[in-house]
């Protein structure tokens, strides 16, 4: 069933599980595609299998920052399916990957009936508020070292270890320009921790990018934990210490 | 349009590279990389800073250098 790669849809029981799949499609999500522009109504919610769906603010003049990323541990589009159906920022798919795609009309419908779909639905807007509020106390206090450092934490939990990225890609994300991008990747090759080529970055040594980090991410995993209340479907539950 | 390479000397070179219109935008983007990256090390406590950022084309033919010291801010009351 490969909607179950899905944390969220693989804590449905087959019940509620078979009344959402006649509606539910397996789609490719193509690095760069622009799933919402802010204010723009979002139709559709998106369970990704596997890749990064990015939350990204744009300043006037140019700026932009990454606020929040969304795996296969959660789902993009569902608050506004429940509710006011209008994306609040850029979101923009970071990683390829495949998702489970469903109407905003059918999640609806779903949750009416089923309180408990809703409340899972509930339950990951929390955590995915708490990764954002993590976001803005780290955008500010933290290094962009560290920050990079949490990041790629964040991207092998969810990714793995092969990250099909470009430096101005990355760069946009932590909201700095792409040589501060090329100084931090060049000093974390050198300490092993990390490879680089153009457009990929390979991850070599994850414990050592761990001590290098903010506690950010671990953080994050922890709300992930309190929220679902167990380690199952926690993808980071298996490195966890 | 070109594509540039802003390479850190001392630390390494940037596989990346940017596009840009021309030598001046590469320098221009070389200068704003220097002073983030020098404010950033600044703020960190760093005690080393990179010396000079390098400037290539895509055959890796230098074309121009930006020294970190340059890019520092004016002095109050020294022109």
């Amino acid at each position: 069933m490969p909607h179950s790669k899905n944390f969220l849809l693989s804590r449905l029981d087959g019940d509620a599980l078979g009344r959402l799949t006649p509606n539910l499609i397996v789609v490719e999500l193509p690095q760069g595609e622009v799933l919402a522009e802010t204010h723009e109504r979002v139709e559709k919610v998106y369970f990704p299998h596997g890749g990064i769906i990015s939350c990204v603010v744009e300043t006037i003049g140019g700026g932009a920052i990454e606020t929040g990323m969304i795996g296969k541990d959660g789902a993009f589009g569902s608050s506004q399916a429940l509710d006011d159906k209008v994306s609040l920022n850029h979101v923009v798919i970071q990683v390829p990957g495949t998702a489970s795609v469903i109407s905003s009309d059918h999640i609806r419908a779903a949750a009416d009936e089923m309180p408990m779909f809703r409340g899972l639905l509930v339950k990951y807007e929390q955590f995915f508020l708490a990764q954002v509020q993590q976001t803005a106390a780290c955008n500010a206090l933290h290094t962009v070292q560290s920050r990079t450092c949490k990041w790629l934490l964040r991207m092998h939990e969810l990714v793995g270890d092969d990250l099909p990225l470009t430096q101005e890609f990355l760069a946009q994300m932590m909201g700095v320009r792409r040589t501060s991008v090329t100084a931090v990747a060049l000093e974390l090759q050198k300490a092993g921790m990390i490879n680089y080529s153009r457009g990929r970055i390979h991850i070599k040594d994850v414990e050592l990018i761990r001590q290098w980090a903010c506690e950010c991410d671990g953080d994050v995993r922890s709300h992930y934990r309190r929220i679902f209340q167990s380690n199952e479907g926690d993808p980071t539950a298996e490195r966890d210490d | 349009m070109p594509r540039y390479f802003l390479h850190i000397d001392d630390l390494g070179t940037d596989p990346d590279g940017t596009e840009l219109p021309d030598v001046a935008a590469a320098r221009r983007e070389a200068i704003l990389s220097a002073r983030e990256i020098l404010a950033a090390a600044i703020m960190a406590g760093r005690e080393y800073v990179p010396r000079r950022f390098l400037i290539t084309d895509e055959e890796g033919e230098l074309l121009d250098t930006v020294d970190t010291k340059e890019v520092l801010p004016k002095v109050f009351g020294i022109p």
